[in-house]
């Protein structure tokens, strides 16, 4: 089995809290479930900017490098696998917080075993609480293993940088 | 074995043209400087940048017009000013023990304008990938950066409109 597929899996697992055959539904029910489960990281920091402006970094990134198709191909003497899937990201701002919400959708080289939302599996959910004037707290509910990338840009993101888009095809 | 080697010759004639990329060029004034740096940051693979440029016909459809390759010095292009062209910065990433490939892109349109030049600066570092687009005004006192625009904020021009 290659890296990607193993990380897959592993992705997989942690967001079926522990493979036991469930799958969040929702961004709610990934919030609520994922502490509980292997692998599953909540982590928060504070940003110095009200959670209105971390919301419009949301929305002006998360379309531009999570709204995507990525193909992966992998290849052994023995083996030809091509993973292709469809990351989703969603943006809400509203008074309390401002959320982002990005799902995977695997179109090919992975085999869905269990529901699939309708945007795909839930791979992170990132709110941004406000904690005081130009403050908030921001909660990742995210996999302790893999997605350095992405969370690195994310947490850029956050803090008012422009680090780019991470490289989807290296989660 | 003769028809062995007919068959290698006649493959390797054809790999040149079939790999469906070109490499840009254009006889207009250079409007583009490219700067880049890429680095993969694992010495098992590597990351080659390249910038496909797109023709944008007036009902907004794409035409490719060639590839610049970014890996290496600063590279200046011409493209027209006046009307739209789609950018496409493609990073493409191999590693040597896996055989793990892919490639993640970055896109926009820009319409360059008649005596300005444009600065882009294009980087891959840490698997997070930029693009930014300086517009410069003539006499280069004047400058800012620009937003990225999807492809699908094209508006097609009406054949009423052109004339």
């Amino acid at each position: 089995m290659n890296k990607i597929s193993v990380l897959t899996m592993t992705s997989l697992c942690v967001m079926a809290i522990g493979c036991a055959g469930h799958m969040p539904q929702t961004a709610d029910e990934f919030r609520k479930e994922l502490p509980g489960a292997f692998m599953g990281k909540v982590e928060k920091f504070d940003v110095n900017r009200s959670h209105t402006a971390i919301g419009k970094s949301f929305q002006k990134m998360a379309p531009k490098c999570l709204d995507v198709r990525i193909k992966t191909v992998s290849q052994t003497n023995m083996s030809y696998q091509v993973i292709v899937t469809k990351w989703n990201p969603t943006v809400k701002v509203s008074d309390q917080r401002a959320e982002l919400h990005i799902q995977q959708l695997h179109e090919q080289g992975v085999l869905n075993v269990y529901e699939v939302p309708k945007n795909g599996y839930y791979t992170m959910v990132v709110d941004a609480n406000p904690i005081g004037k130009n403050k908030s707290q921001v909660v990742m509910y995210r996999s302790s293993v893999g997605n350095e990338a992405l969370v690195k840009a994310i947490k850029g993101w956050a803090a008012g940088k422009n680090v780019g888009c991470p490289d989807l095809t290296k989660t | 074995m003769r028809n062995h080697l007919i068959t290698l010759i006649l493959a390797a004639g054809f790999i040149p043209g079939c790999s469906g990329l070109k490499t840009y060029s254009s006889d207009l004034d250079n409007n583009l400087r490219i700067s880049s740096e890429t680095e993969s940051g694992s010495m098992f693979s590597s990351v080659n940048a390249e910038l496909d440029i797109h023709r944008i016909k007036p009902d907004c459809s794409t035409e490719y017009a060639g590839t610049v390759e970014l890996d290496g010095p600063p590279v200046d292009v011409g493209i027209p000013t006046g009307r739209s062209s789609y950018l496409v910065f493609v990073f493409e990433s191999s590693g040597f023990l896996s055989s793990t490939s892919g490639s993640t892109s970055y896109d926009t349109l820009l319409r360059p304008r008649r005596g300005y030049q444009y600065d882009i600066k294009v980087s891959y570092k840490e698997n997070l990938y930029n693009v930014v687009i300086n517009e410069i005004a003539p006499g280069g006192k004047k400058r800012r950066e620009l937003e990225s625009k999807e492809l699908a904020a094209c508006r097609p021009i009406s054949p009423a409109a052109k004339k």
